[in-house]
């Protein structure tokens, strides 16, 4: 499993109350065998820039937490290998909360105007 | 200010559960949840299965079972696993409830296999087969028709009292990074296991016992909690795969495909353990097999063994996965979504898997009674953050029919409570929370991830499946040290919304709690039982530790006792068991 290749990952990159406009960053990683899509958001967060916002849960393929645009394709993050150069996107670009994260759903009035 | 009547913690099985049960009774829950409703928490990750007597199976669920089982048998069967150390009184709630709660859930829709199945341990086959993802979607099409207000991504950080009475919850908003304060009748605390303390795990990434660490501060007490199950036979590498019990399934499920497991020595140490079964053992058996070798300096860098299938002939390896025996593998290698086919042909051509133990699940936790009530008026808890259910050890799909009980059994109480009382005085200026939880993102120092990984690992071979007192005592003094640096810790990410490396820094605070909870907790049980493995005290002691651990607050610091358990119907085995 050692073999080692860089790959260009390319964010979608978006916080709607400061940005006017989304933008992309990229990254370069060593990608390996077996090392996810997840993974290199992770790696990325912890590493390289921890601004970066992504959503994951169960990391085993079952949640569907962690669904991202990945060259265009809805993908699990998680299942998905880092093999190639890829451009992640939010699933719907319209709702970003910020970068990958889509926003929650809207809180019930009765509750908001107590 | 928001408000509402019952504020739930977590949206997993138990959450939702309880939360349908409030508004049925005419009360206005909201779920908080750390992540998003459906996606997160462990109910969804499960595989899954959920257990019934099986003559309730038949009966009331119309599922092809054993007639001859019975609740009591169930009950025995549970009891006896968790080493008398449940609590009898919710016990039988667990047994009794369950039948008319997965009733309502197959009415809903739930599918389930037709046939029950039988896991190890269980006398009768009780298992319900499902999917976690499919429980979940029929618990939130019951929260939607019961119009249950559900708050997502939103880290609840505190609990809020007021005098001795819980009176509502503070926490940061993730969407926007603003504390936020609810004020609540009741509070049901749901927030699942603490898992994440460990260098591996099974279970999903939120997990890092915000739950207990709350309820530590609010002044809870806790049972039991150096029960923690870990699963032997899990990925160590590649880190896609890290944590997914792809071993075990080959060398020691259902159908194993006869694999060797090796020390970085290449001892097949499995011969000495058991020479008779070999790898094909328990999930327990396993994982403290691997658990010792490691421990004894015989594991890989890793903290893992090897498996291996280099004795077998390759068209055996190539014919197992066809043969369809494994229902969750595909005849080309896939399993949770992921393809082990390169792997597989890796280890034909002599390259082992790295394997080793994960954490699972807490047996132990926030103590309540058969109400879910913690013993603070207004704070209840259900599902895997309480502990009592299963004593020092979980049978196979009793987590979910647990969470399920409970979950009705919190809503149900805490709804009752909220209708006697008004909203409690919510104190004013909670500074001190706010400026808890803004500290870290205002100051630079330490890494949070750095740190959480430091204390993973430490928590992985010091409290992990072996423990010693030496190791325990080695632990405590470090996480001493780790509570000093905690005020370091600061974050590079300044940005408010949805930062990761400041939720992060909060869990990390979290996390150091539980850890030395758990490790008072094992220090303080000096036998071994259940799933507690106390190498220097190898044998259970019946006479001397039938009895439940308690951990309570006594101002900030934790002291340890033990209290006789809840027995209602089988009286616990004394001192004469350990003889026979
Ligand atoms: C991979 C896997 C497979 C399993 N398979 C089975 C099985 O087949 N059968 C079985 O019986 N059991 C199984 N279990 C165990 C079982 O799934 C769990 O014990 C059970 O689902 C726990 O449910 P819960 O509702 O208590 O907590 P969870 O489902 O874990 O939910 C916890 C919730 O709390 C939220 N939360 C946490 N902290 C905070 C906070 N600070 N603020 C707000 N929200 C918060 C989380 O976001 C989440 O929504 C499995 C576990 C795993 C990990
Ligand atoms: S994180 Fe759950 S499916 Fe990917």
């Amino acid at each position: 499993m050692g073999e080692k290749k860089t790959v260009r990952v390319k964010v979608f990159r978006f916080d709607p109350a400061a940005d006017r406009e989304p933008h992309y960053d990229t990254f370069e990683l060593e990608a390996q065998k077996g090392f996810s899509i997840y993974n290199a958001l992770e790696y990325i967060v912890e590493n390289l820039d921890p601004t970066l916002a992504f959503y994951a849960s169960c990391r085993i393929g079952a949640c569907m937490g962690c669904l991202a645009r990945v060259n265009g394709k809805v993908v699990r993050t998680c299942t998905t290998m880092l093999e190639e150069d890829v451009v992640i996107e939010p699933v719907k670009k319209e709702q970003v909360m910020r970068d990958l994260v889509v926003k929650g759903r809207p809180l019930p009035e009765d509750i908001l105007q107590a | 200010m928001l408000k509402a009547d019952v504020v739930i913690i977590g949206s997993g099985g138990a959450g939702a559960r309880a939360a349908v049960e409030v508004a049925r009774r005419g009360l206005k829950p909201l779920i908080l949840t750390k992540g998003k409703m459906g996606r997160s928490g462990a109910t969804v990750a499960a595989i899954a299965d959920f257990e019934v007597d099986s003559r309730s199976a038949t009966e009331i669920l119309g599922l092809r079972g054993d007639p001859r089982d019975s609740k009591e048998k169930f009950f025995e069967d549970t009891l006896a696993a968790g080493g008398y150390l449940n609590n009898q009184k919710i016990l039988e709630r667990h047994v009794n409830e369950i039948p008319e709660i997965a009733r309502e859930l197959l009415e809903q829709g739930l599918k389930v296999a037709p046939e029950l199945s039988q896991a190890p341990g269980q006398s009768y086959p009780r298992s319900v087969i499902t999917t976690g993802a499919r429980l979940v979607r029929v618990l939130h099409k019951m929260c939607r028709e019961a119009k249950v207000a559900v708050y997502e991504h939103f880290m609840a950080t505190d609990l809020v009292k007021k005098d001795d009475r819980v009176v509502g919850v503070v926490g940061l908003d993730l969407s926007t990074g603003q504390f936020v304060e609810i004020a609540a009748r009741a509070v049901i605390l749901a927030t699942g296991g603490g898992m994440q303390m460990y260098r591996y795990t099974t279970a999903p990434d939120e997990l890092t016992g915000d739950g207990h660490a709350m309820a530590f501060r609010a002044g809870a007490t806790f049972v039991d909690l150096e029960m923690i199950q870990f699963m032997g036979g899990v990925m160590l590498a590649p880190p896609a795969v890290e944590g997914i019990c792809f071993g075990f399934t080959l060398c020691a499920d259902v159908n194993p495909l006869g694999c060797w497991l090796l020390n970085k020595f290449g001892v097949r140490f499995m011969e000495a353990v058991d020479p008779l079964h070999k790898e094909f053992v328990t999930r327990d058996k396993l994982a403290l097999a691997i658990a010792t070798e490691v421990f004894e300096g015989r594991g890989t860098e890793r903290g893992g063994v090897y498996l291996s299938v280099s004795h077998l002939p390759r068209q055996v390896v190539d014919n197992y996965p066809q043969h369809k025996n494994v229902p969750w593998l595909s005849p080309d290698w896939e399993m949770y979504g992921f393809s082990f086919k390169q792997i597989m042909e890796e280890a034909k051509a002599g390259q082992a898997l790295e394997i080793g133990v994960a954490s699972h699940f807490f047996c132990g936790g926030v103590r309540v009674d058969e109400n879910g009530f913690t013993g603070i008026p207004g704070l209840y808890a259900a599902g895997e953050v309480t502990g009592g259910t299963q004593g020092g050890n979980r049978l196979s799909g009793n987590a979910l029919t647990q969470v399920l009980v409970q979950g009705r059994a919190a809503g149900t109480a805490a709804a009752a409570f909220a209708r006697t009382v008004g909203f409690g005085d919510f104190p004013r200026g909670l500074s001190g929370f706010a400026g808890r939880v803004y500290a870290p993102l205002e100051r630079r120092g330490i890494s949070p991830f750095e740190m959480r990984k430091a204390l993973q690992k430490l928590c992985w071979e010091k409290l992990g499946v072996v423990r010693t007192e030496q190791s325990l005592q080695c632990l405590l003094e470090q996480l001493a040290a780790y509570k000093k640096e905690l005020p370091h810790v600061g974050c590079r990410a300044k940005n408010r919304v949805y930062n990761r490396e400041w939720m992060e820094a909060l869990q990390l605070e979290n996390l150091i709690t539980l850890a030395e909870l758990v490790a008072m907790s094992a220090l303080q049980r000096r036998e071994s039982r259940g799933v507690h493995y106390r190498r220097d005290f190898p044998a259970a002691n019946y006479g001397a530790f039938t009895m439940n651990n308690i951990l309570e607050n006594k101002e900030g610091r934790v002291a340890a006792r033990f209290e006789p358990v809840v027995a209602t119907r089988v009286a616990p085995p004394g001192e004469d068991a350990n003889h026979g």
